[in-house]
């Protein structure tokens, strides 16, 4: 990690040979020594890949090919820079994309031009000295150790007050990660406590729609829109709590807001096509997608979801060789098996609508032998969108086989258990599937039962083993996992400080929190884990 | 004659945007003509002395094209409700640096002295984009007009920051100081200029609101070297 520019290497990205050349001169007055430059997203990301940079300036318009905002997502996601690395966007004008917060892969800082050499060399002085001061935070935050984060934003805001607001920030943001809702709802109110502040606000309402107080995030969301000061951030959660509490036209029109704001999000795109699905506007949705895809073309976090709802349009249209064609490109850009799994599926569909049943039936088996494969990797979507096609081709049982997976694997989660509710009214199977439901919670919930009464006889490492192979049978189950990690923070407590359980039950902890996160028995058990741990 | 009405509407609609898009444009012609400016002018410092009077002269005014672009995308968009009003805590010395560091040049090729008067770890709340282009504007017209000294001074005091910027020139006259500059006033020529610059600032300073209180900005003359002053003042 470079302190100083002098020992930073530093690479200028940008379209223009005259800003080039420019800011590459700046930055060599300004004392760096190896400077590399690339013209084109695909010489950047090539130049990211074969070394580590320090100092990334990067011009955000850049014709054809990726954007700015692009090559930093590959750059992260494929963890080409580390977290030491300084990206500074370059842009012409103040966008909505700014408006810190907003995005997931933030640069660490924007800057407009005109740029001068005293400008950009102050600024990056001041983000390398950041970035140096930052270092144990983030060494933190890459372990997934945010009560170590959270205790080095303290330390660093106490040291120097003109970080405060920084620190803040980051610690709300680990706190919400974390899952402890409560103290990043106490942290926000307490600032908003002084004074109105958009990215408090908006960090509550978060919290809000989060510990599913859907109402309460509403207000206060809606009155930062009000206030004409909001970030995407802002528009992003308002919409996903109208769509919770299933106002779906109002969803609607913020998203097409949001995109009035800042047209180039292929993720936007696809929420707006999504809901205009919904709200049966078919040709929006279309339109949507549609334009999803062309934004996502060179991103490296676009997703199959455009793909697979604009061929499900095609194919209620009678336009099922479109979404043939469709899932063909799916299959030649994605390679991952969750994406061939939902290719298969919309095949499946197609299929049977140009009165080709040995080829739906054939998709669907392929569907099926996907999903085994990928375990908990596919998603309560994947499941119902597969049991969905089963139905289709009359074979129920397996449908129903599917679900009950998913039930258990999810006994406790409402909002699965409202969606597997719909599918069977949808599905016109709503008594039967009520029973399905009932029988594999209960299931599930014996099996829990079971292990607790265990652990009372004093058989705790029977309970155990009985919740491990629950966890391996049902790996989704938060609940299920949450058992376990108490049954072992029992053993932990009467063996004192144990390595290999101490990460077992960090592991099974977070995999719990990330399946339904801000559960306040989680949070309980990671304090007393911590405890144990710190002796 | 409605459908008049409407494709008329729609002309000029696109007009305008087409307007903004163009003005977007100019400006990143602009910030490398300035950029390759600059590097001239350094260049040339103190060898060529009529070369680097002139270059220094090319640069104010395309500082001056850049600053006038700037604000009328600005107000295009803020008109619109298209602009991203951000108003986050920042050093304020920090950003009066960066001002100061983006008017260097013209300063040093004038000869100018500027007293930066900021504590060093204030903190306060505004929209640093905007802000910055109020200040851009200011610097840019007193250093037209002061003499040889500037001073940007920043205070906080009774729930709000004072941002002041103070030359020693000849002042504003007596016909503009009125007090408060109004957003809606219209535009007045000026110091040679449209008004547009004031009428920005105004606007910035509407912008900025807290608990009641509304952002101002008012021209005056006098201050510590007794020549214009501009101050900003955000609740």
């Amino acid at each position: 990690m470079a302190l100083n520019l002098k020992d930073a290497r530093v690479l200028i990205i940008d379209d223009f040979e005259g800003m080039l050349r420019m800011l590459r001169e700046f930055i060599r007055v300004a004392g760096a020594q190896q400077i590399d430059t690339a013209k084109n997203g695909k010489d950047a990301v090539a130049a990211l890949a074969k070394h580590k940079y320090d100092v990334v300036l990067c011009d955000y318009n850049l014709g054809e090919g990726k954007n700015g905002q692009q090559i930093l997502e590959e750059a992260k996601v494929r963890e080409l820079i580390g977290f030491t690395t300084v990206w500074i966007m370059i842009t012409a004008e103040k966008t909505m994309d700014m408006v810190m917060g907003a995005a997931e892969y933030e640069p660490d800082d924007y800057l407009l031009k005109p740029i001068n050499e005293e400008l950009l060399k102050g600024r990056l002085e001041r983000l390398l000295a950041k970035k140096w001061a930052l270092q144990d935070v983030e060494k933190a935050v890459k372990r997934k150790d945010y009560t170590k984060a959270i205790a080095k934003c303290d330390e660093l805001m106490k040291l120097d007050p003109s970080m405060a607001q920084e620190m803040l920030r980051l610690k709300a943001r680990f706190l919400i990660t974390k899952g402890d809702f409560a103290a990043a709802r106490a942290l926000f109110e307490s600032l908003l406590a002084v004074r109105s502040i958009n990215w408090a606000k908006t960090g509550l309402g978060k919290v809000y729609y989060l510990s599913g107080e859907y109402l309460k995030a509403k207000d206060i969301l809606s009155e930062v829109l009000e206030e004409n000061s909001s970030s995407l951030e802002t528009y992003d959660w308002l919409v996903k709590t109208y769509q919770a509490l299933g106002d779906h036209e109002q969803a609607r029109d913020l998203i097409s807001q949001a995109l009035t704001l800042s047209p180039n999000s292929g993720q936007r795109q696809k929420v707006l096509g999504d809901l205009a699905n919904t709200t049966g506007d078919k040709a929006g949705a279309e339109a949507a997608y549609r334009k999803s895809i062309k934004l996502s073309e060179h991103s490296i976090l676009k997703t199959t979801e455009p793909f697979t709802g604009l061929a499900k349009l095609c194919t209620e249209k009678g336009k099922a060789d479109e979404a043939l064609k469709l899932m063909e490109d799916v299959r030649k850009v994605f390679t991952d098996p969750v994406s061939a799994m939902q290719a298969s599926v919309v095949e499946s569909g197609a299929f049977q609508k140009l009165g080709q049943p040995d080829k739906a039936q054939a998709a669907l088996v392929e569907a099926e032998r996907q999903l085994k494969s990928l375990g908990a990797k596919a998603g309560v979507q994947d499941n119902l969108a597969l049991a969905n096609a089963m139905l289709a081709l009359g074979d129920k049982e397996k449908a129903m086989g599917l679900i009950t997976q998913v039930v258990k694997n999810n006994h406790d989660n409402n909002s699965v258990l409202n969606q597997v509710d719909k599918f069977f009214k949808e599905a016109d199977l709503h008594e039967e599937g009520q029973t399905l439901v009932q029988t594999s919670k209960d299931e599930v919930i014996n099996i829990n039962n079971q292990g607790v009464r265990l652990a009372q006889e004093g058989k705790l490492d029977e309970a155990i083993e009985l919740l491990r192979q629950a966890v391996s049978q049902l790996p989704s189950n938060a609940r299920v996992r949450l058992n376990l990690a108490g049954m072992l923070l029992k053993r932990l407590q009467e063996v004192g400080k144990d390595d290999t359980l101490l990460y077992e039950v960090r592991k099974e902890l977070d995999r719990a929190n990330a399946l339904q996160p801000g559960d306040p028995k989680c949070m309980e058990y990671m304090q007393a884990v911590e405890k144990i741990a710190a002796i | 004659m409605h459908e008049k009405n409407n494709s008329n509407e729609t002309d000029s609609f696109v007009f305008a945007d087409f307007l903004a898009l163009s003005v977007h444009d100019m400006k990143n012609s602009l910030g490398m003509l300035i950029g390759a400016l600059e590097s001239t002018i350094k260049e040339a410092q103190g060898r060529d002395l009529p070369l680097s009077a002139r270059l220094g002269q090319m640069e104010y005014e395309a500082k001056r094209l850049n600053n006038n672009l700037l604000q009328l995308l600005c107000i295009y968009k803020i008109r619109n409700e298209r602009y991203p009003v951000d108003i986050q805590e920042h050093v304020i010395r920090t950003v009066l640096e960066e001002v100061v560091a983006a008017n260097r040049p013209q300063l040093v090729f004038r000869g100018i002295q500027l007293d930066l008067d900021c504590p060093g770890d204030t903190l306060w709340y505004f929209d640093k984009e905007l802000i910055c282009g109020a200040l851009n504007n200011a610097l840019n017209n007193s250093i037209q007009h002061t003499a040889d000294k500037l001073r940007l001074v920043a205070r906080v005091a009774d729930g709000a920051l004072i941002l002041r910027v103070e030359d020693n020139g000849g002042g504003y006259p007596e016909s503009l100081l009125q007090g408060e500059v109004a957003a809606n006033k219209g535009i007045h020529y000026y110091r040679g200029s449209t008004g547009l610059g004031m009428y920005f600032s105004a606007m910035v300073a509407h912008l900025h609101q807290n608990d009641g209180n509304i952002g101002s900005l008012t021209i005056e003359n006098g201050g510590a070297y007794g020549g214009g002053c501009f101050v900003l003042r955000l609740p």
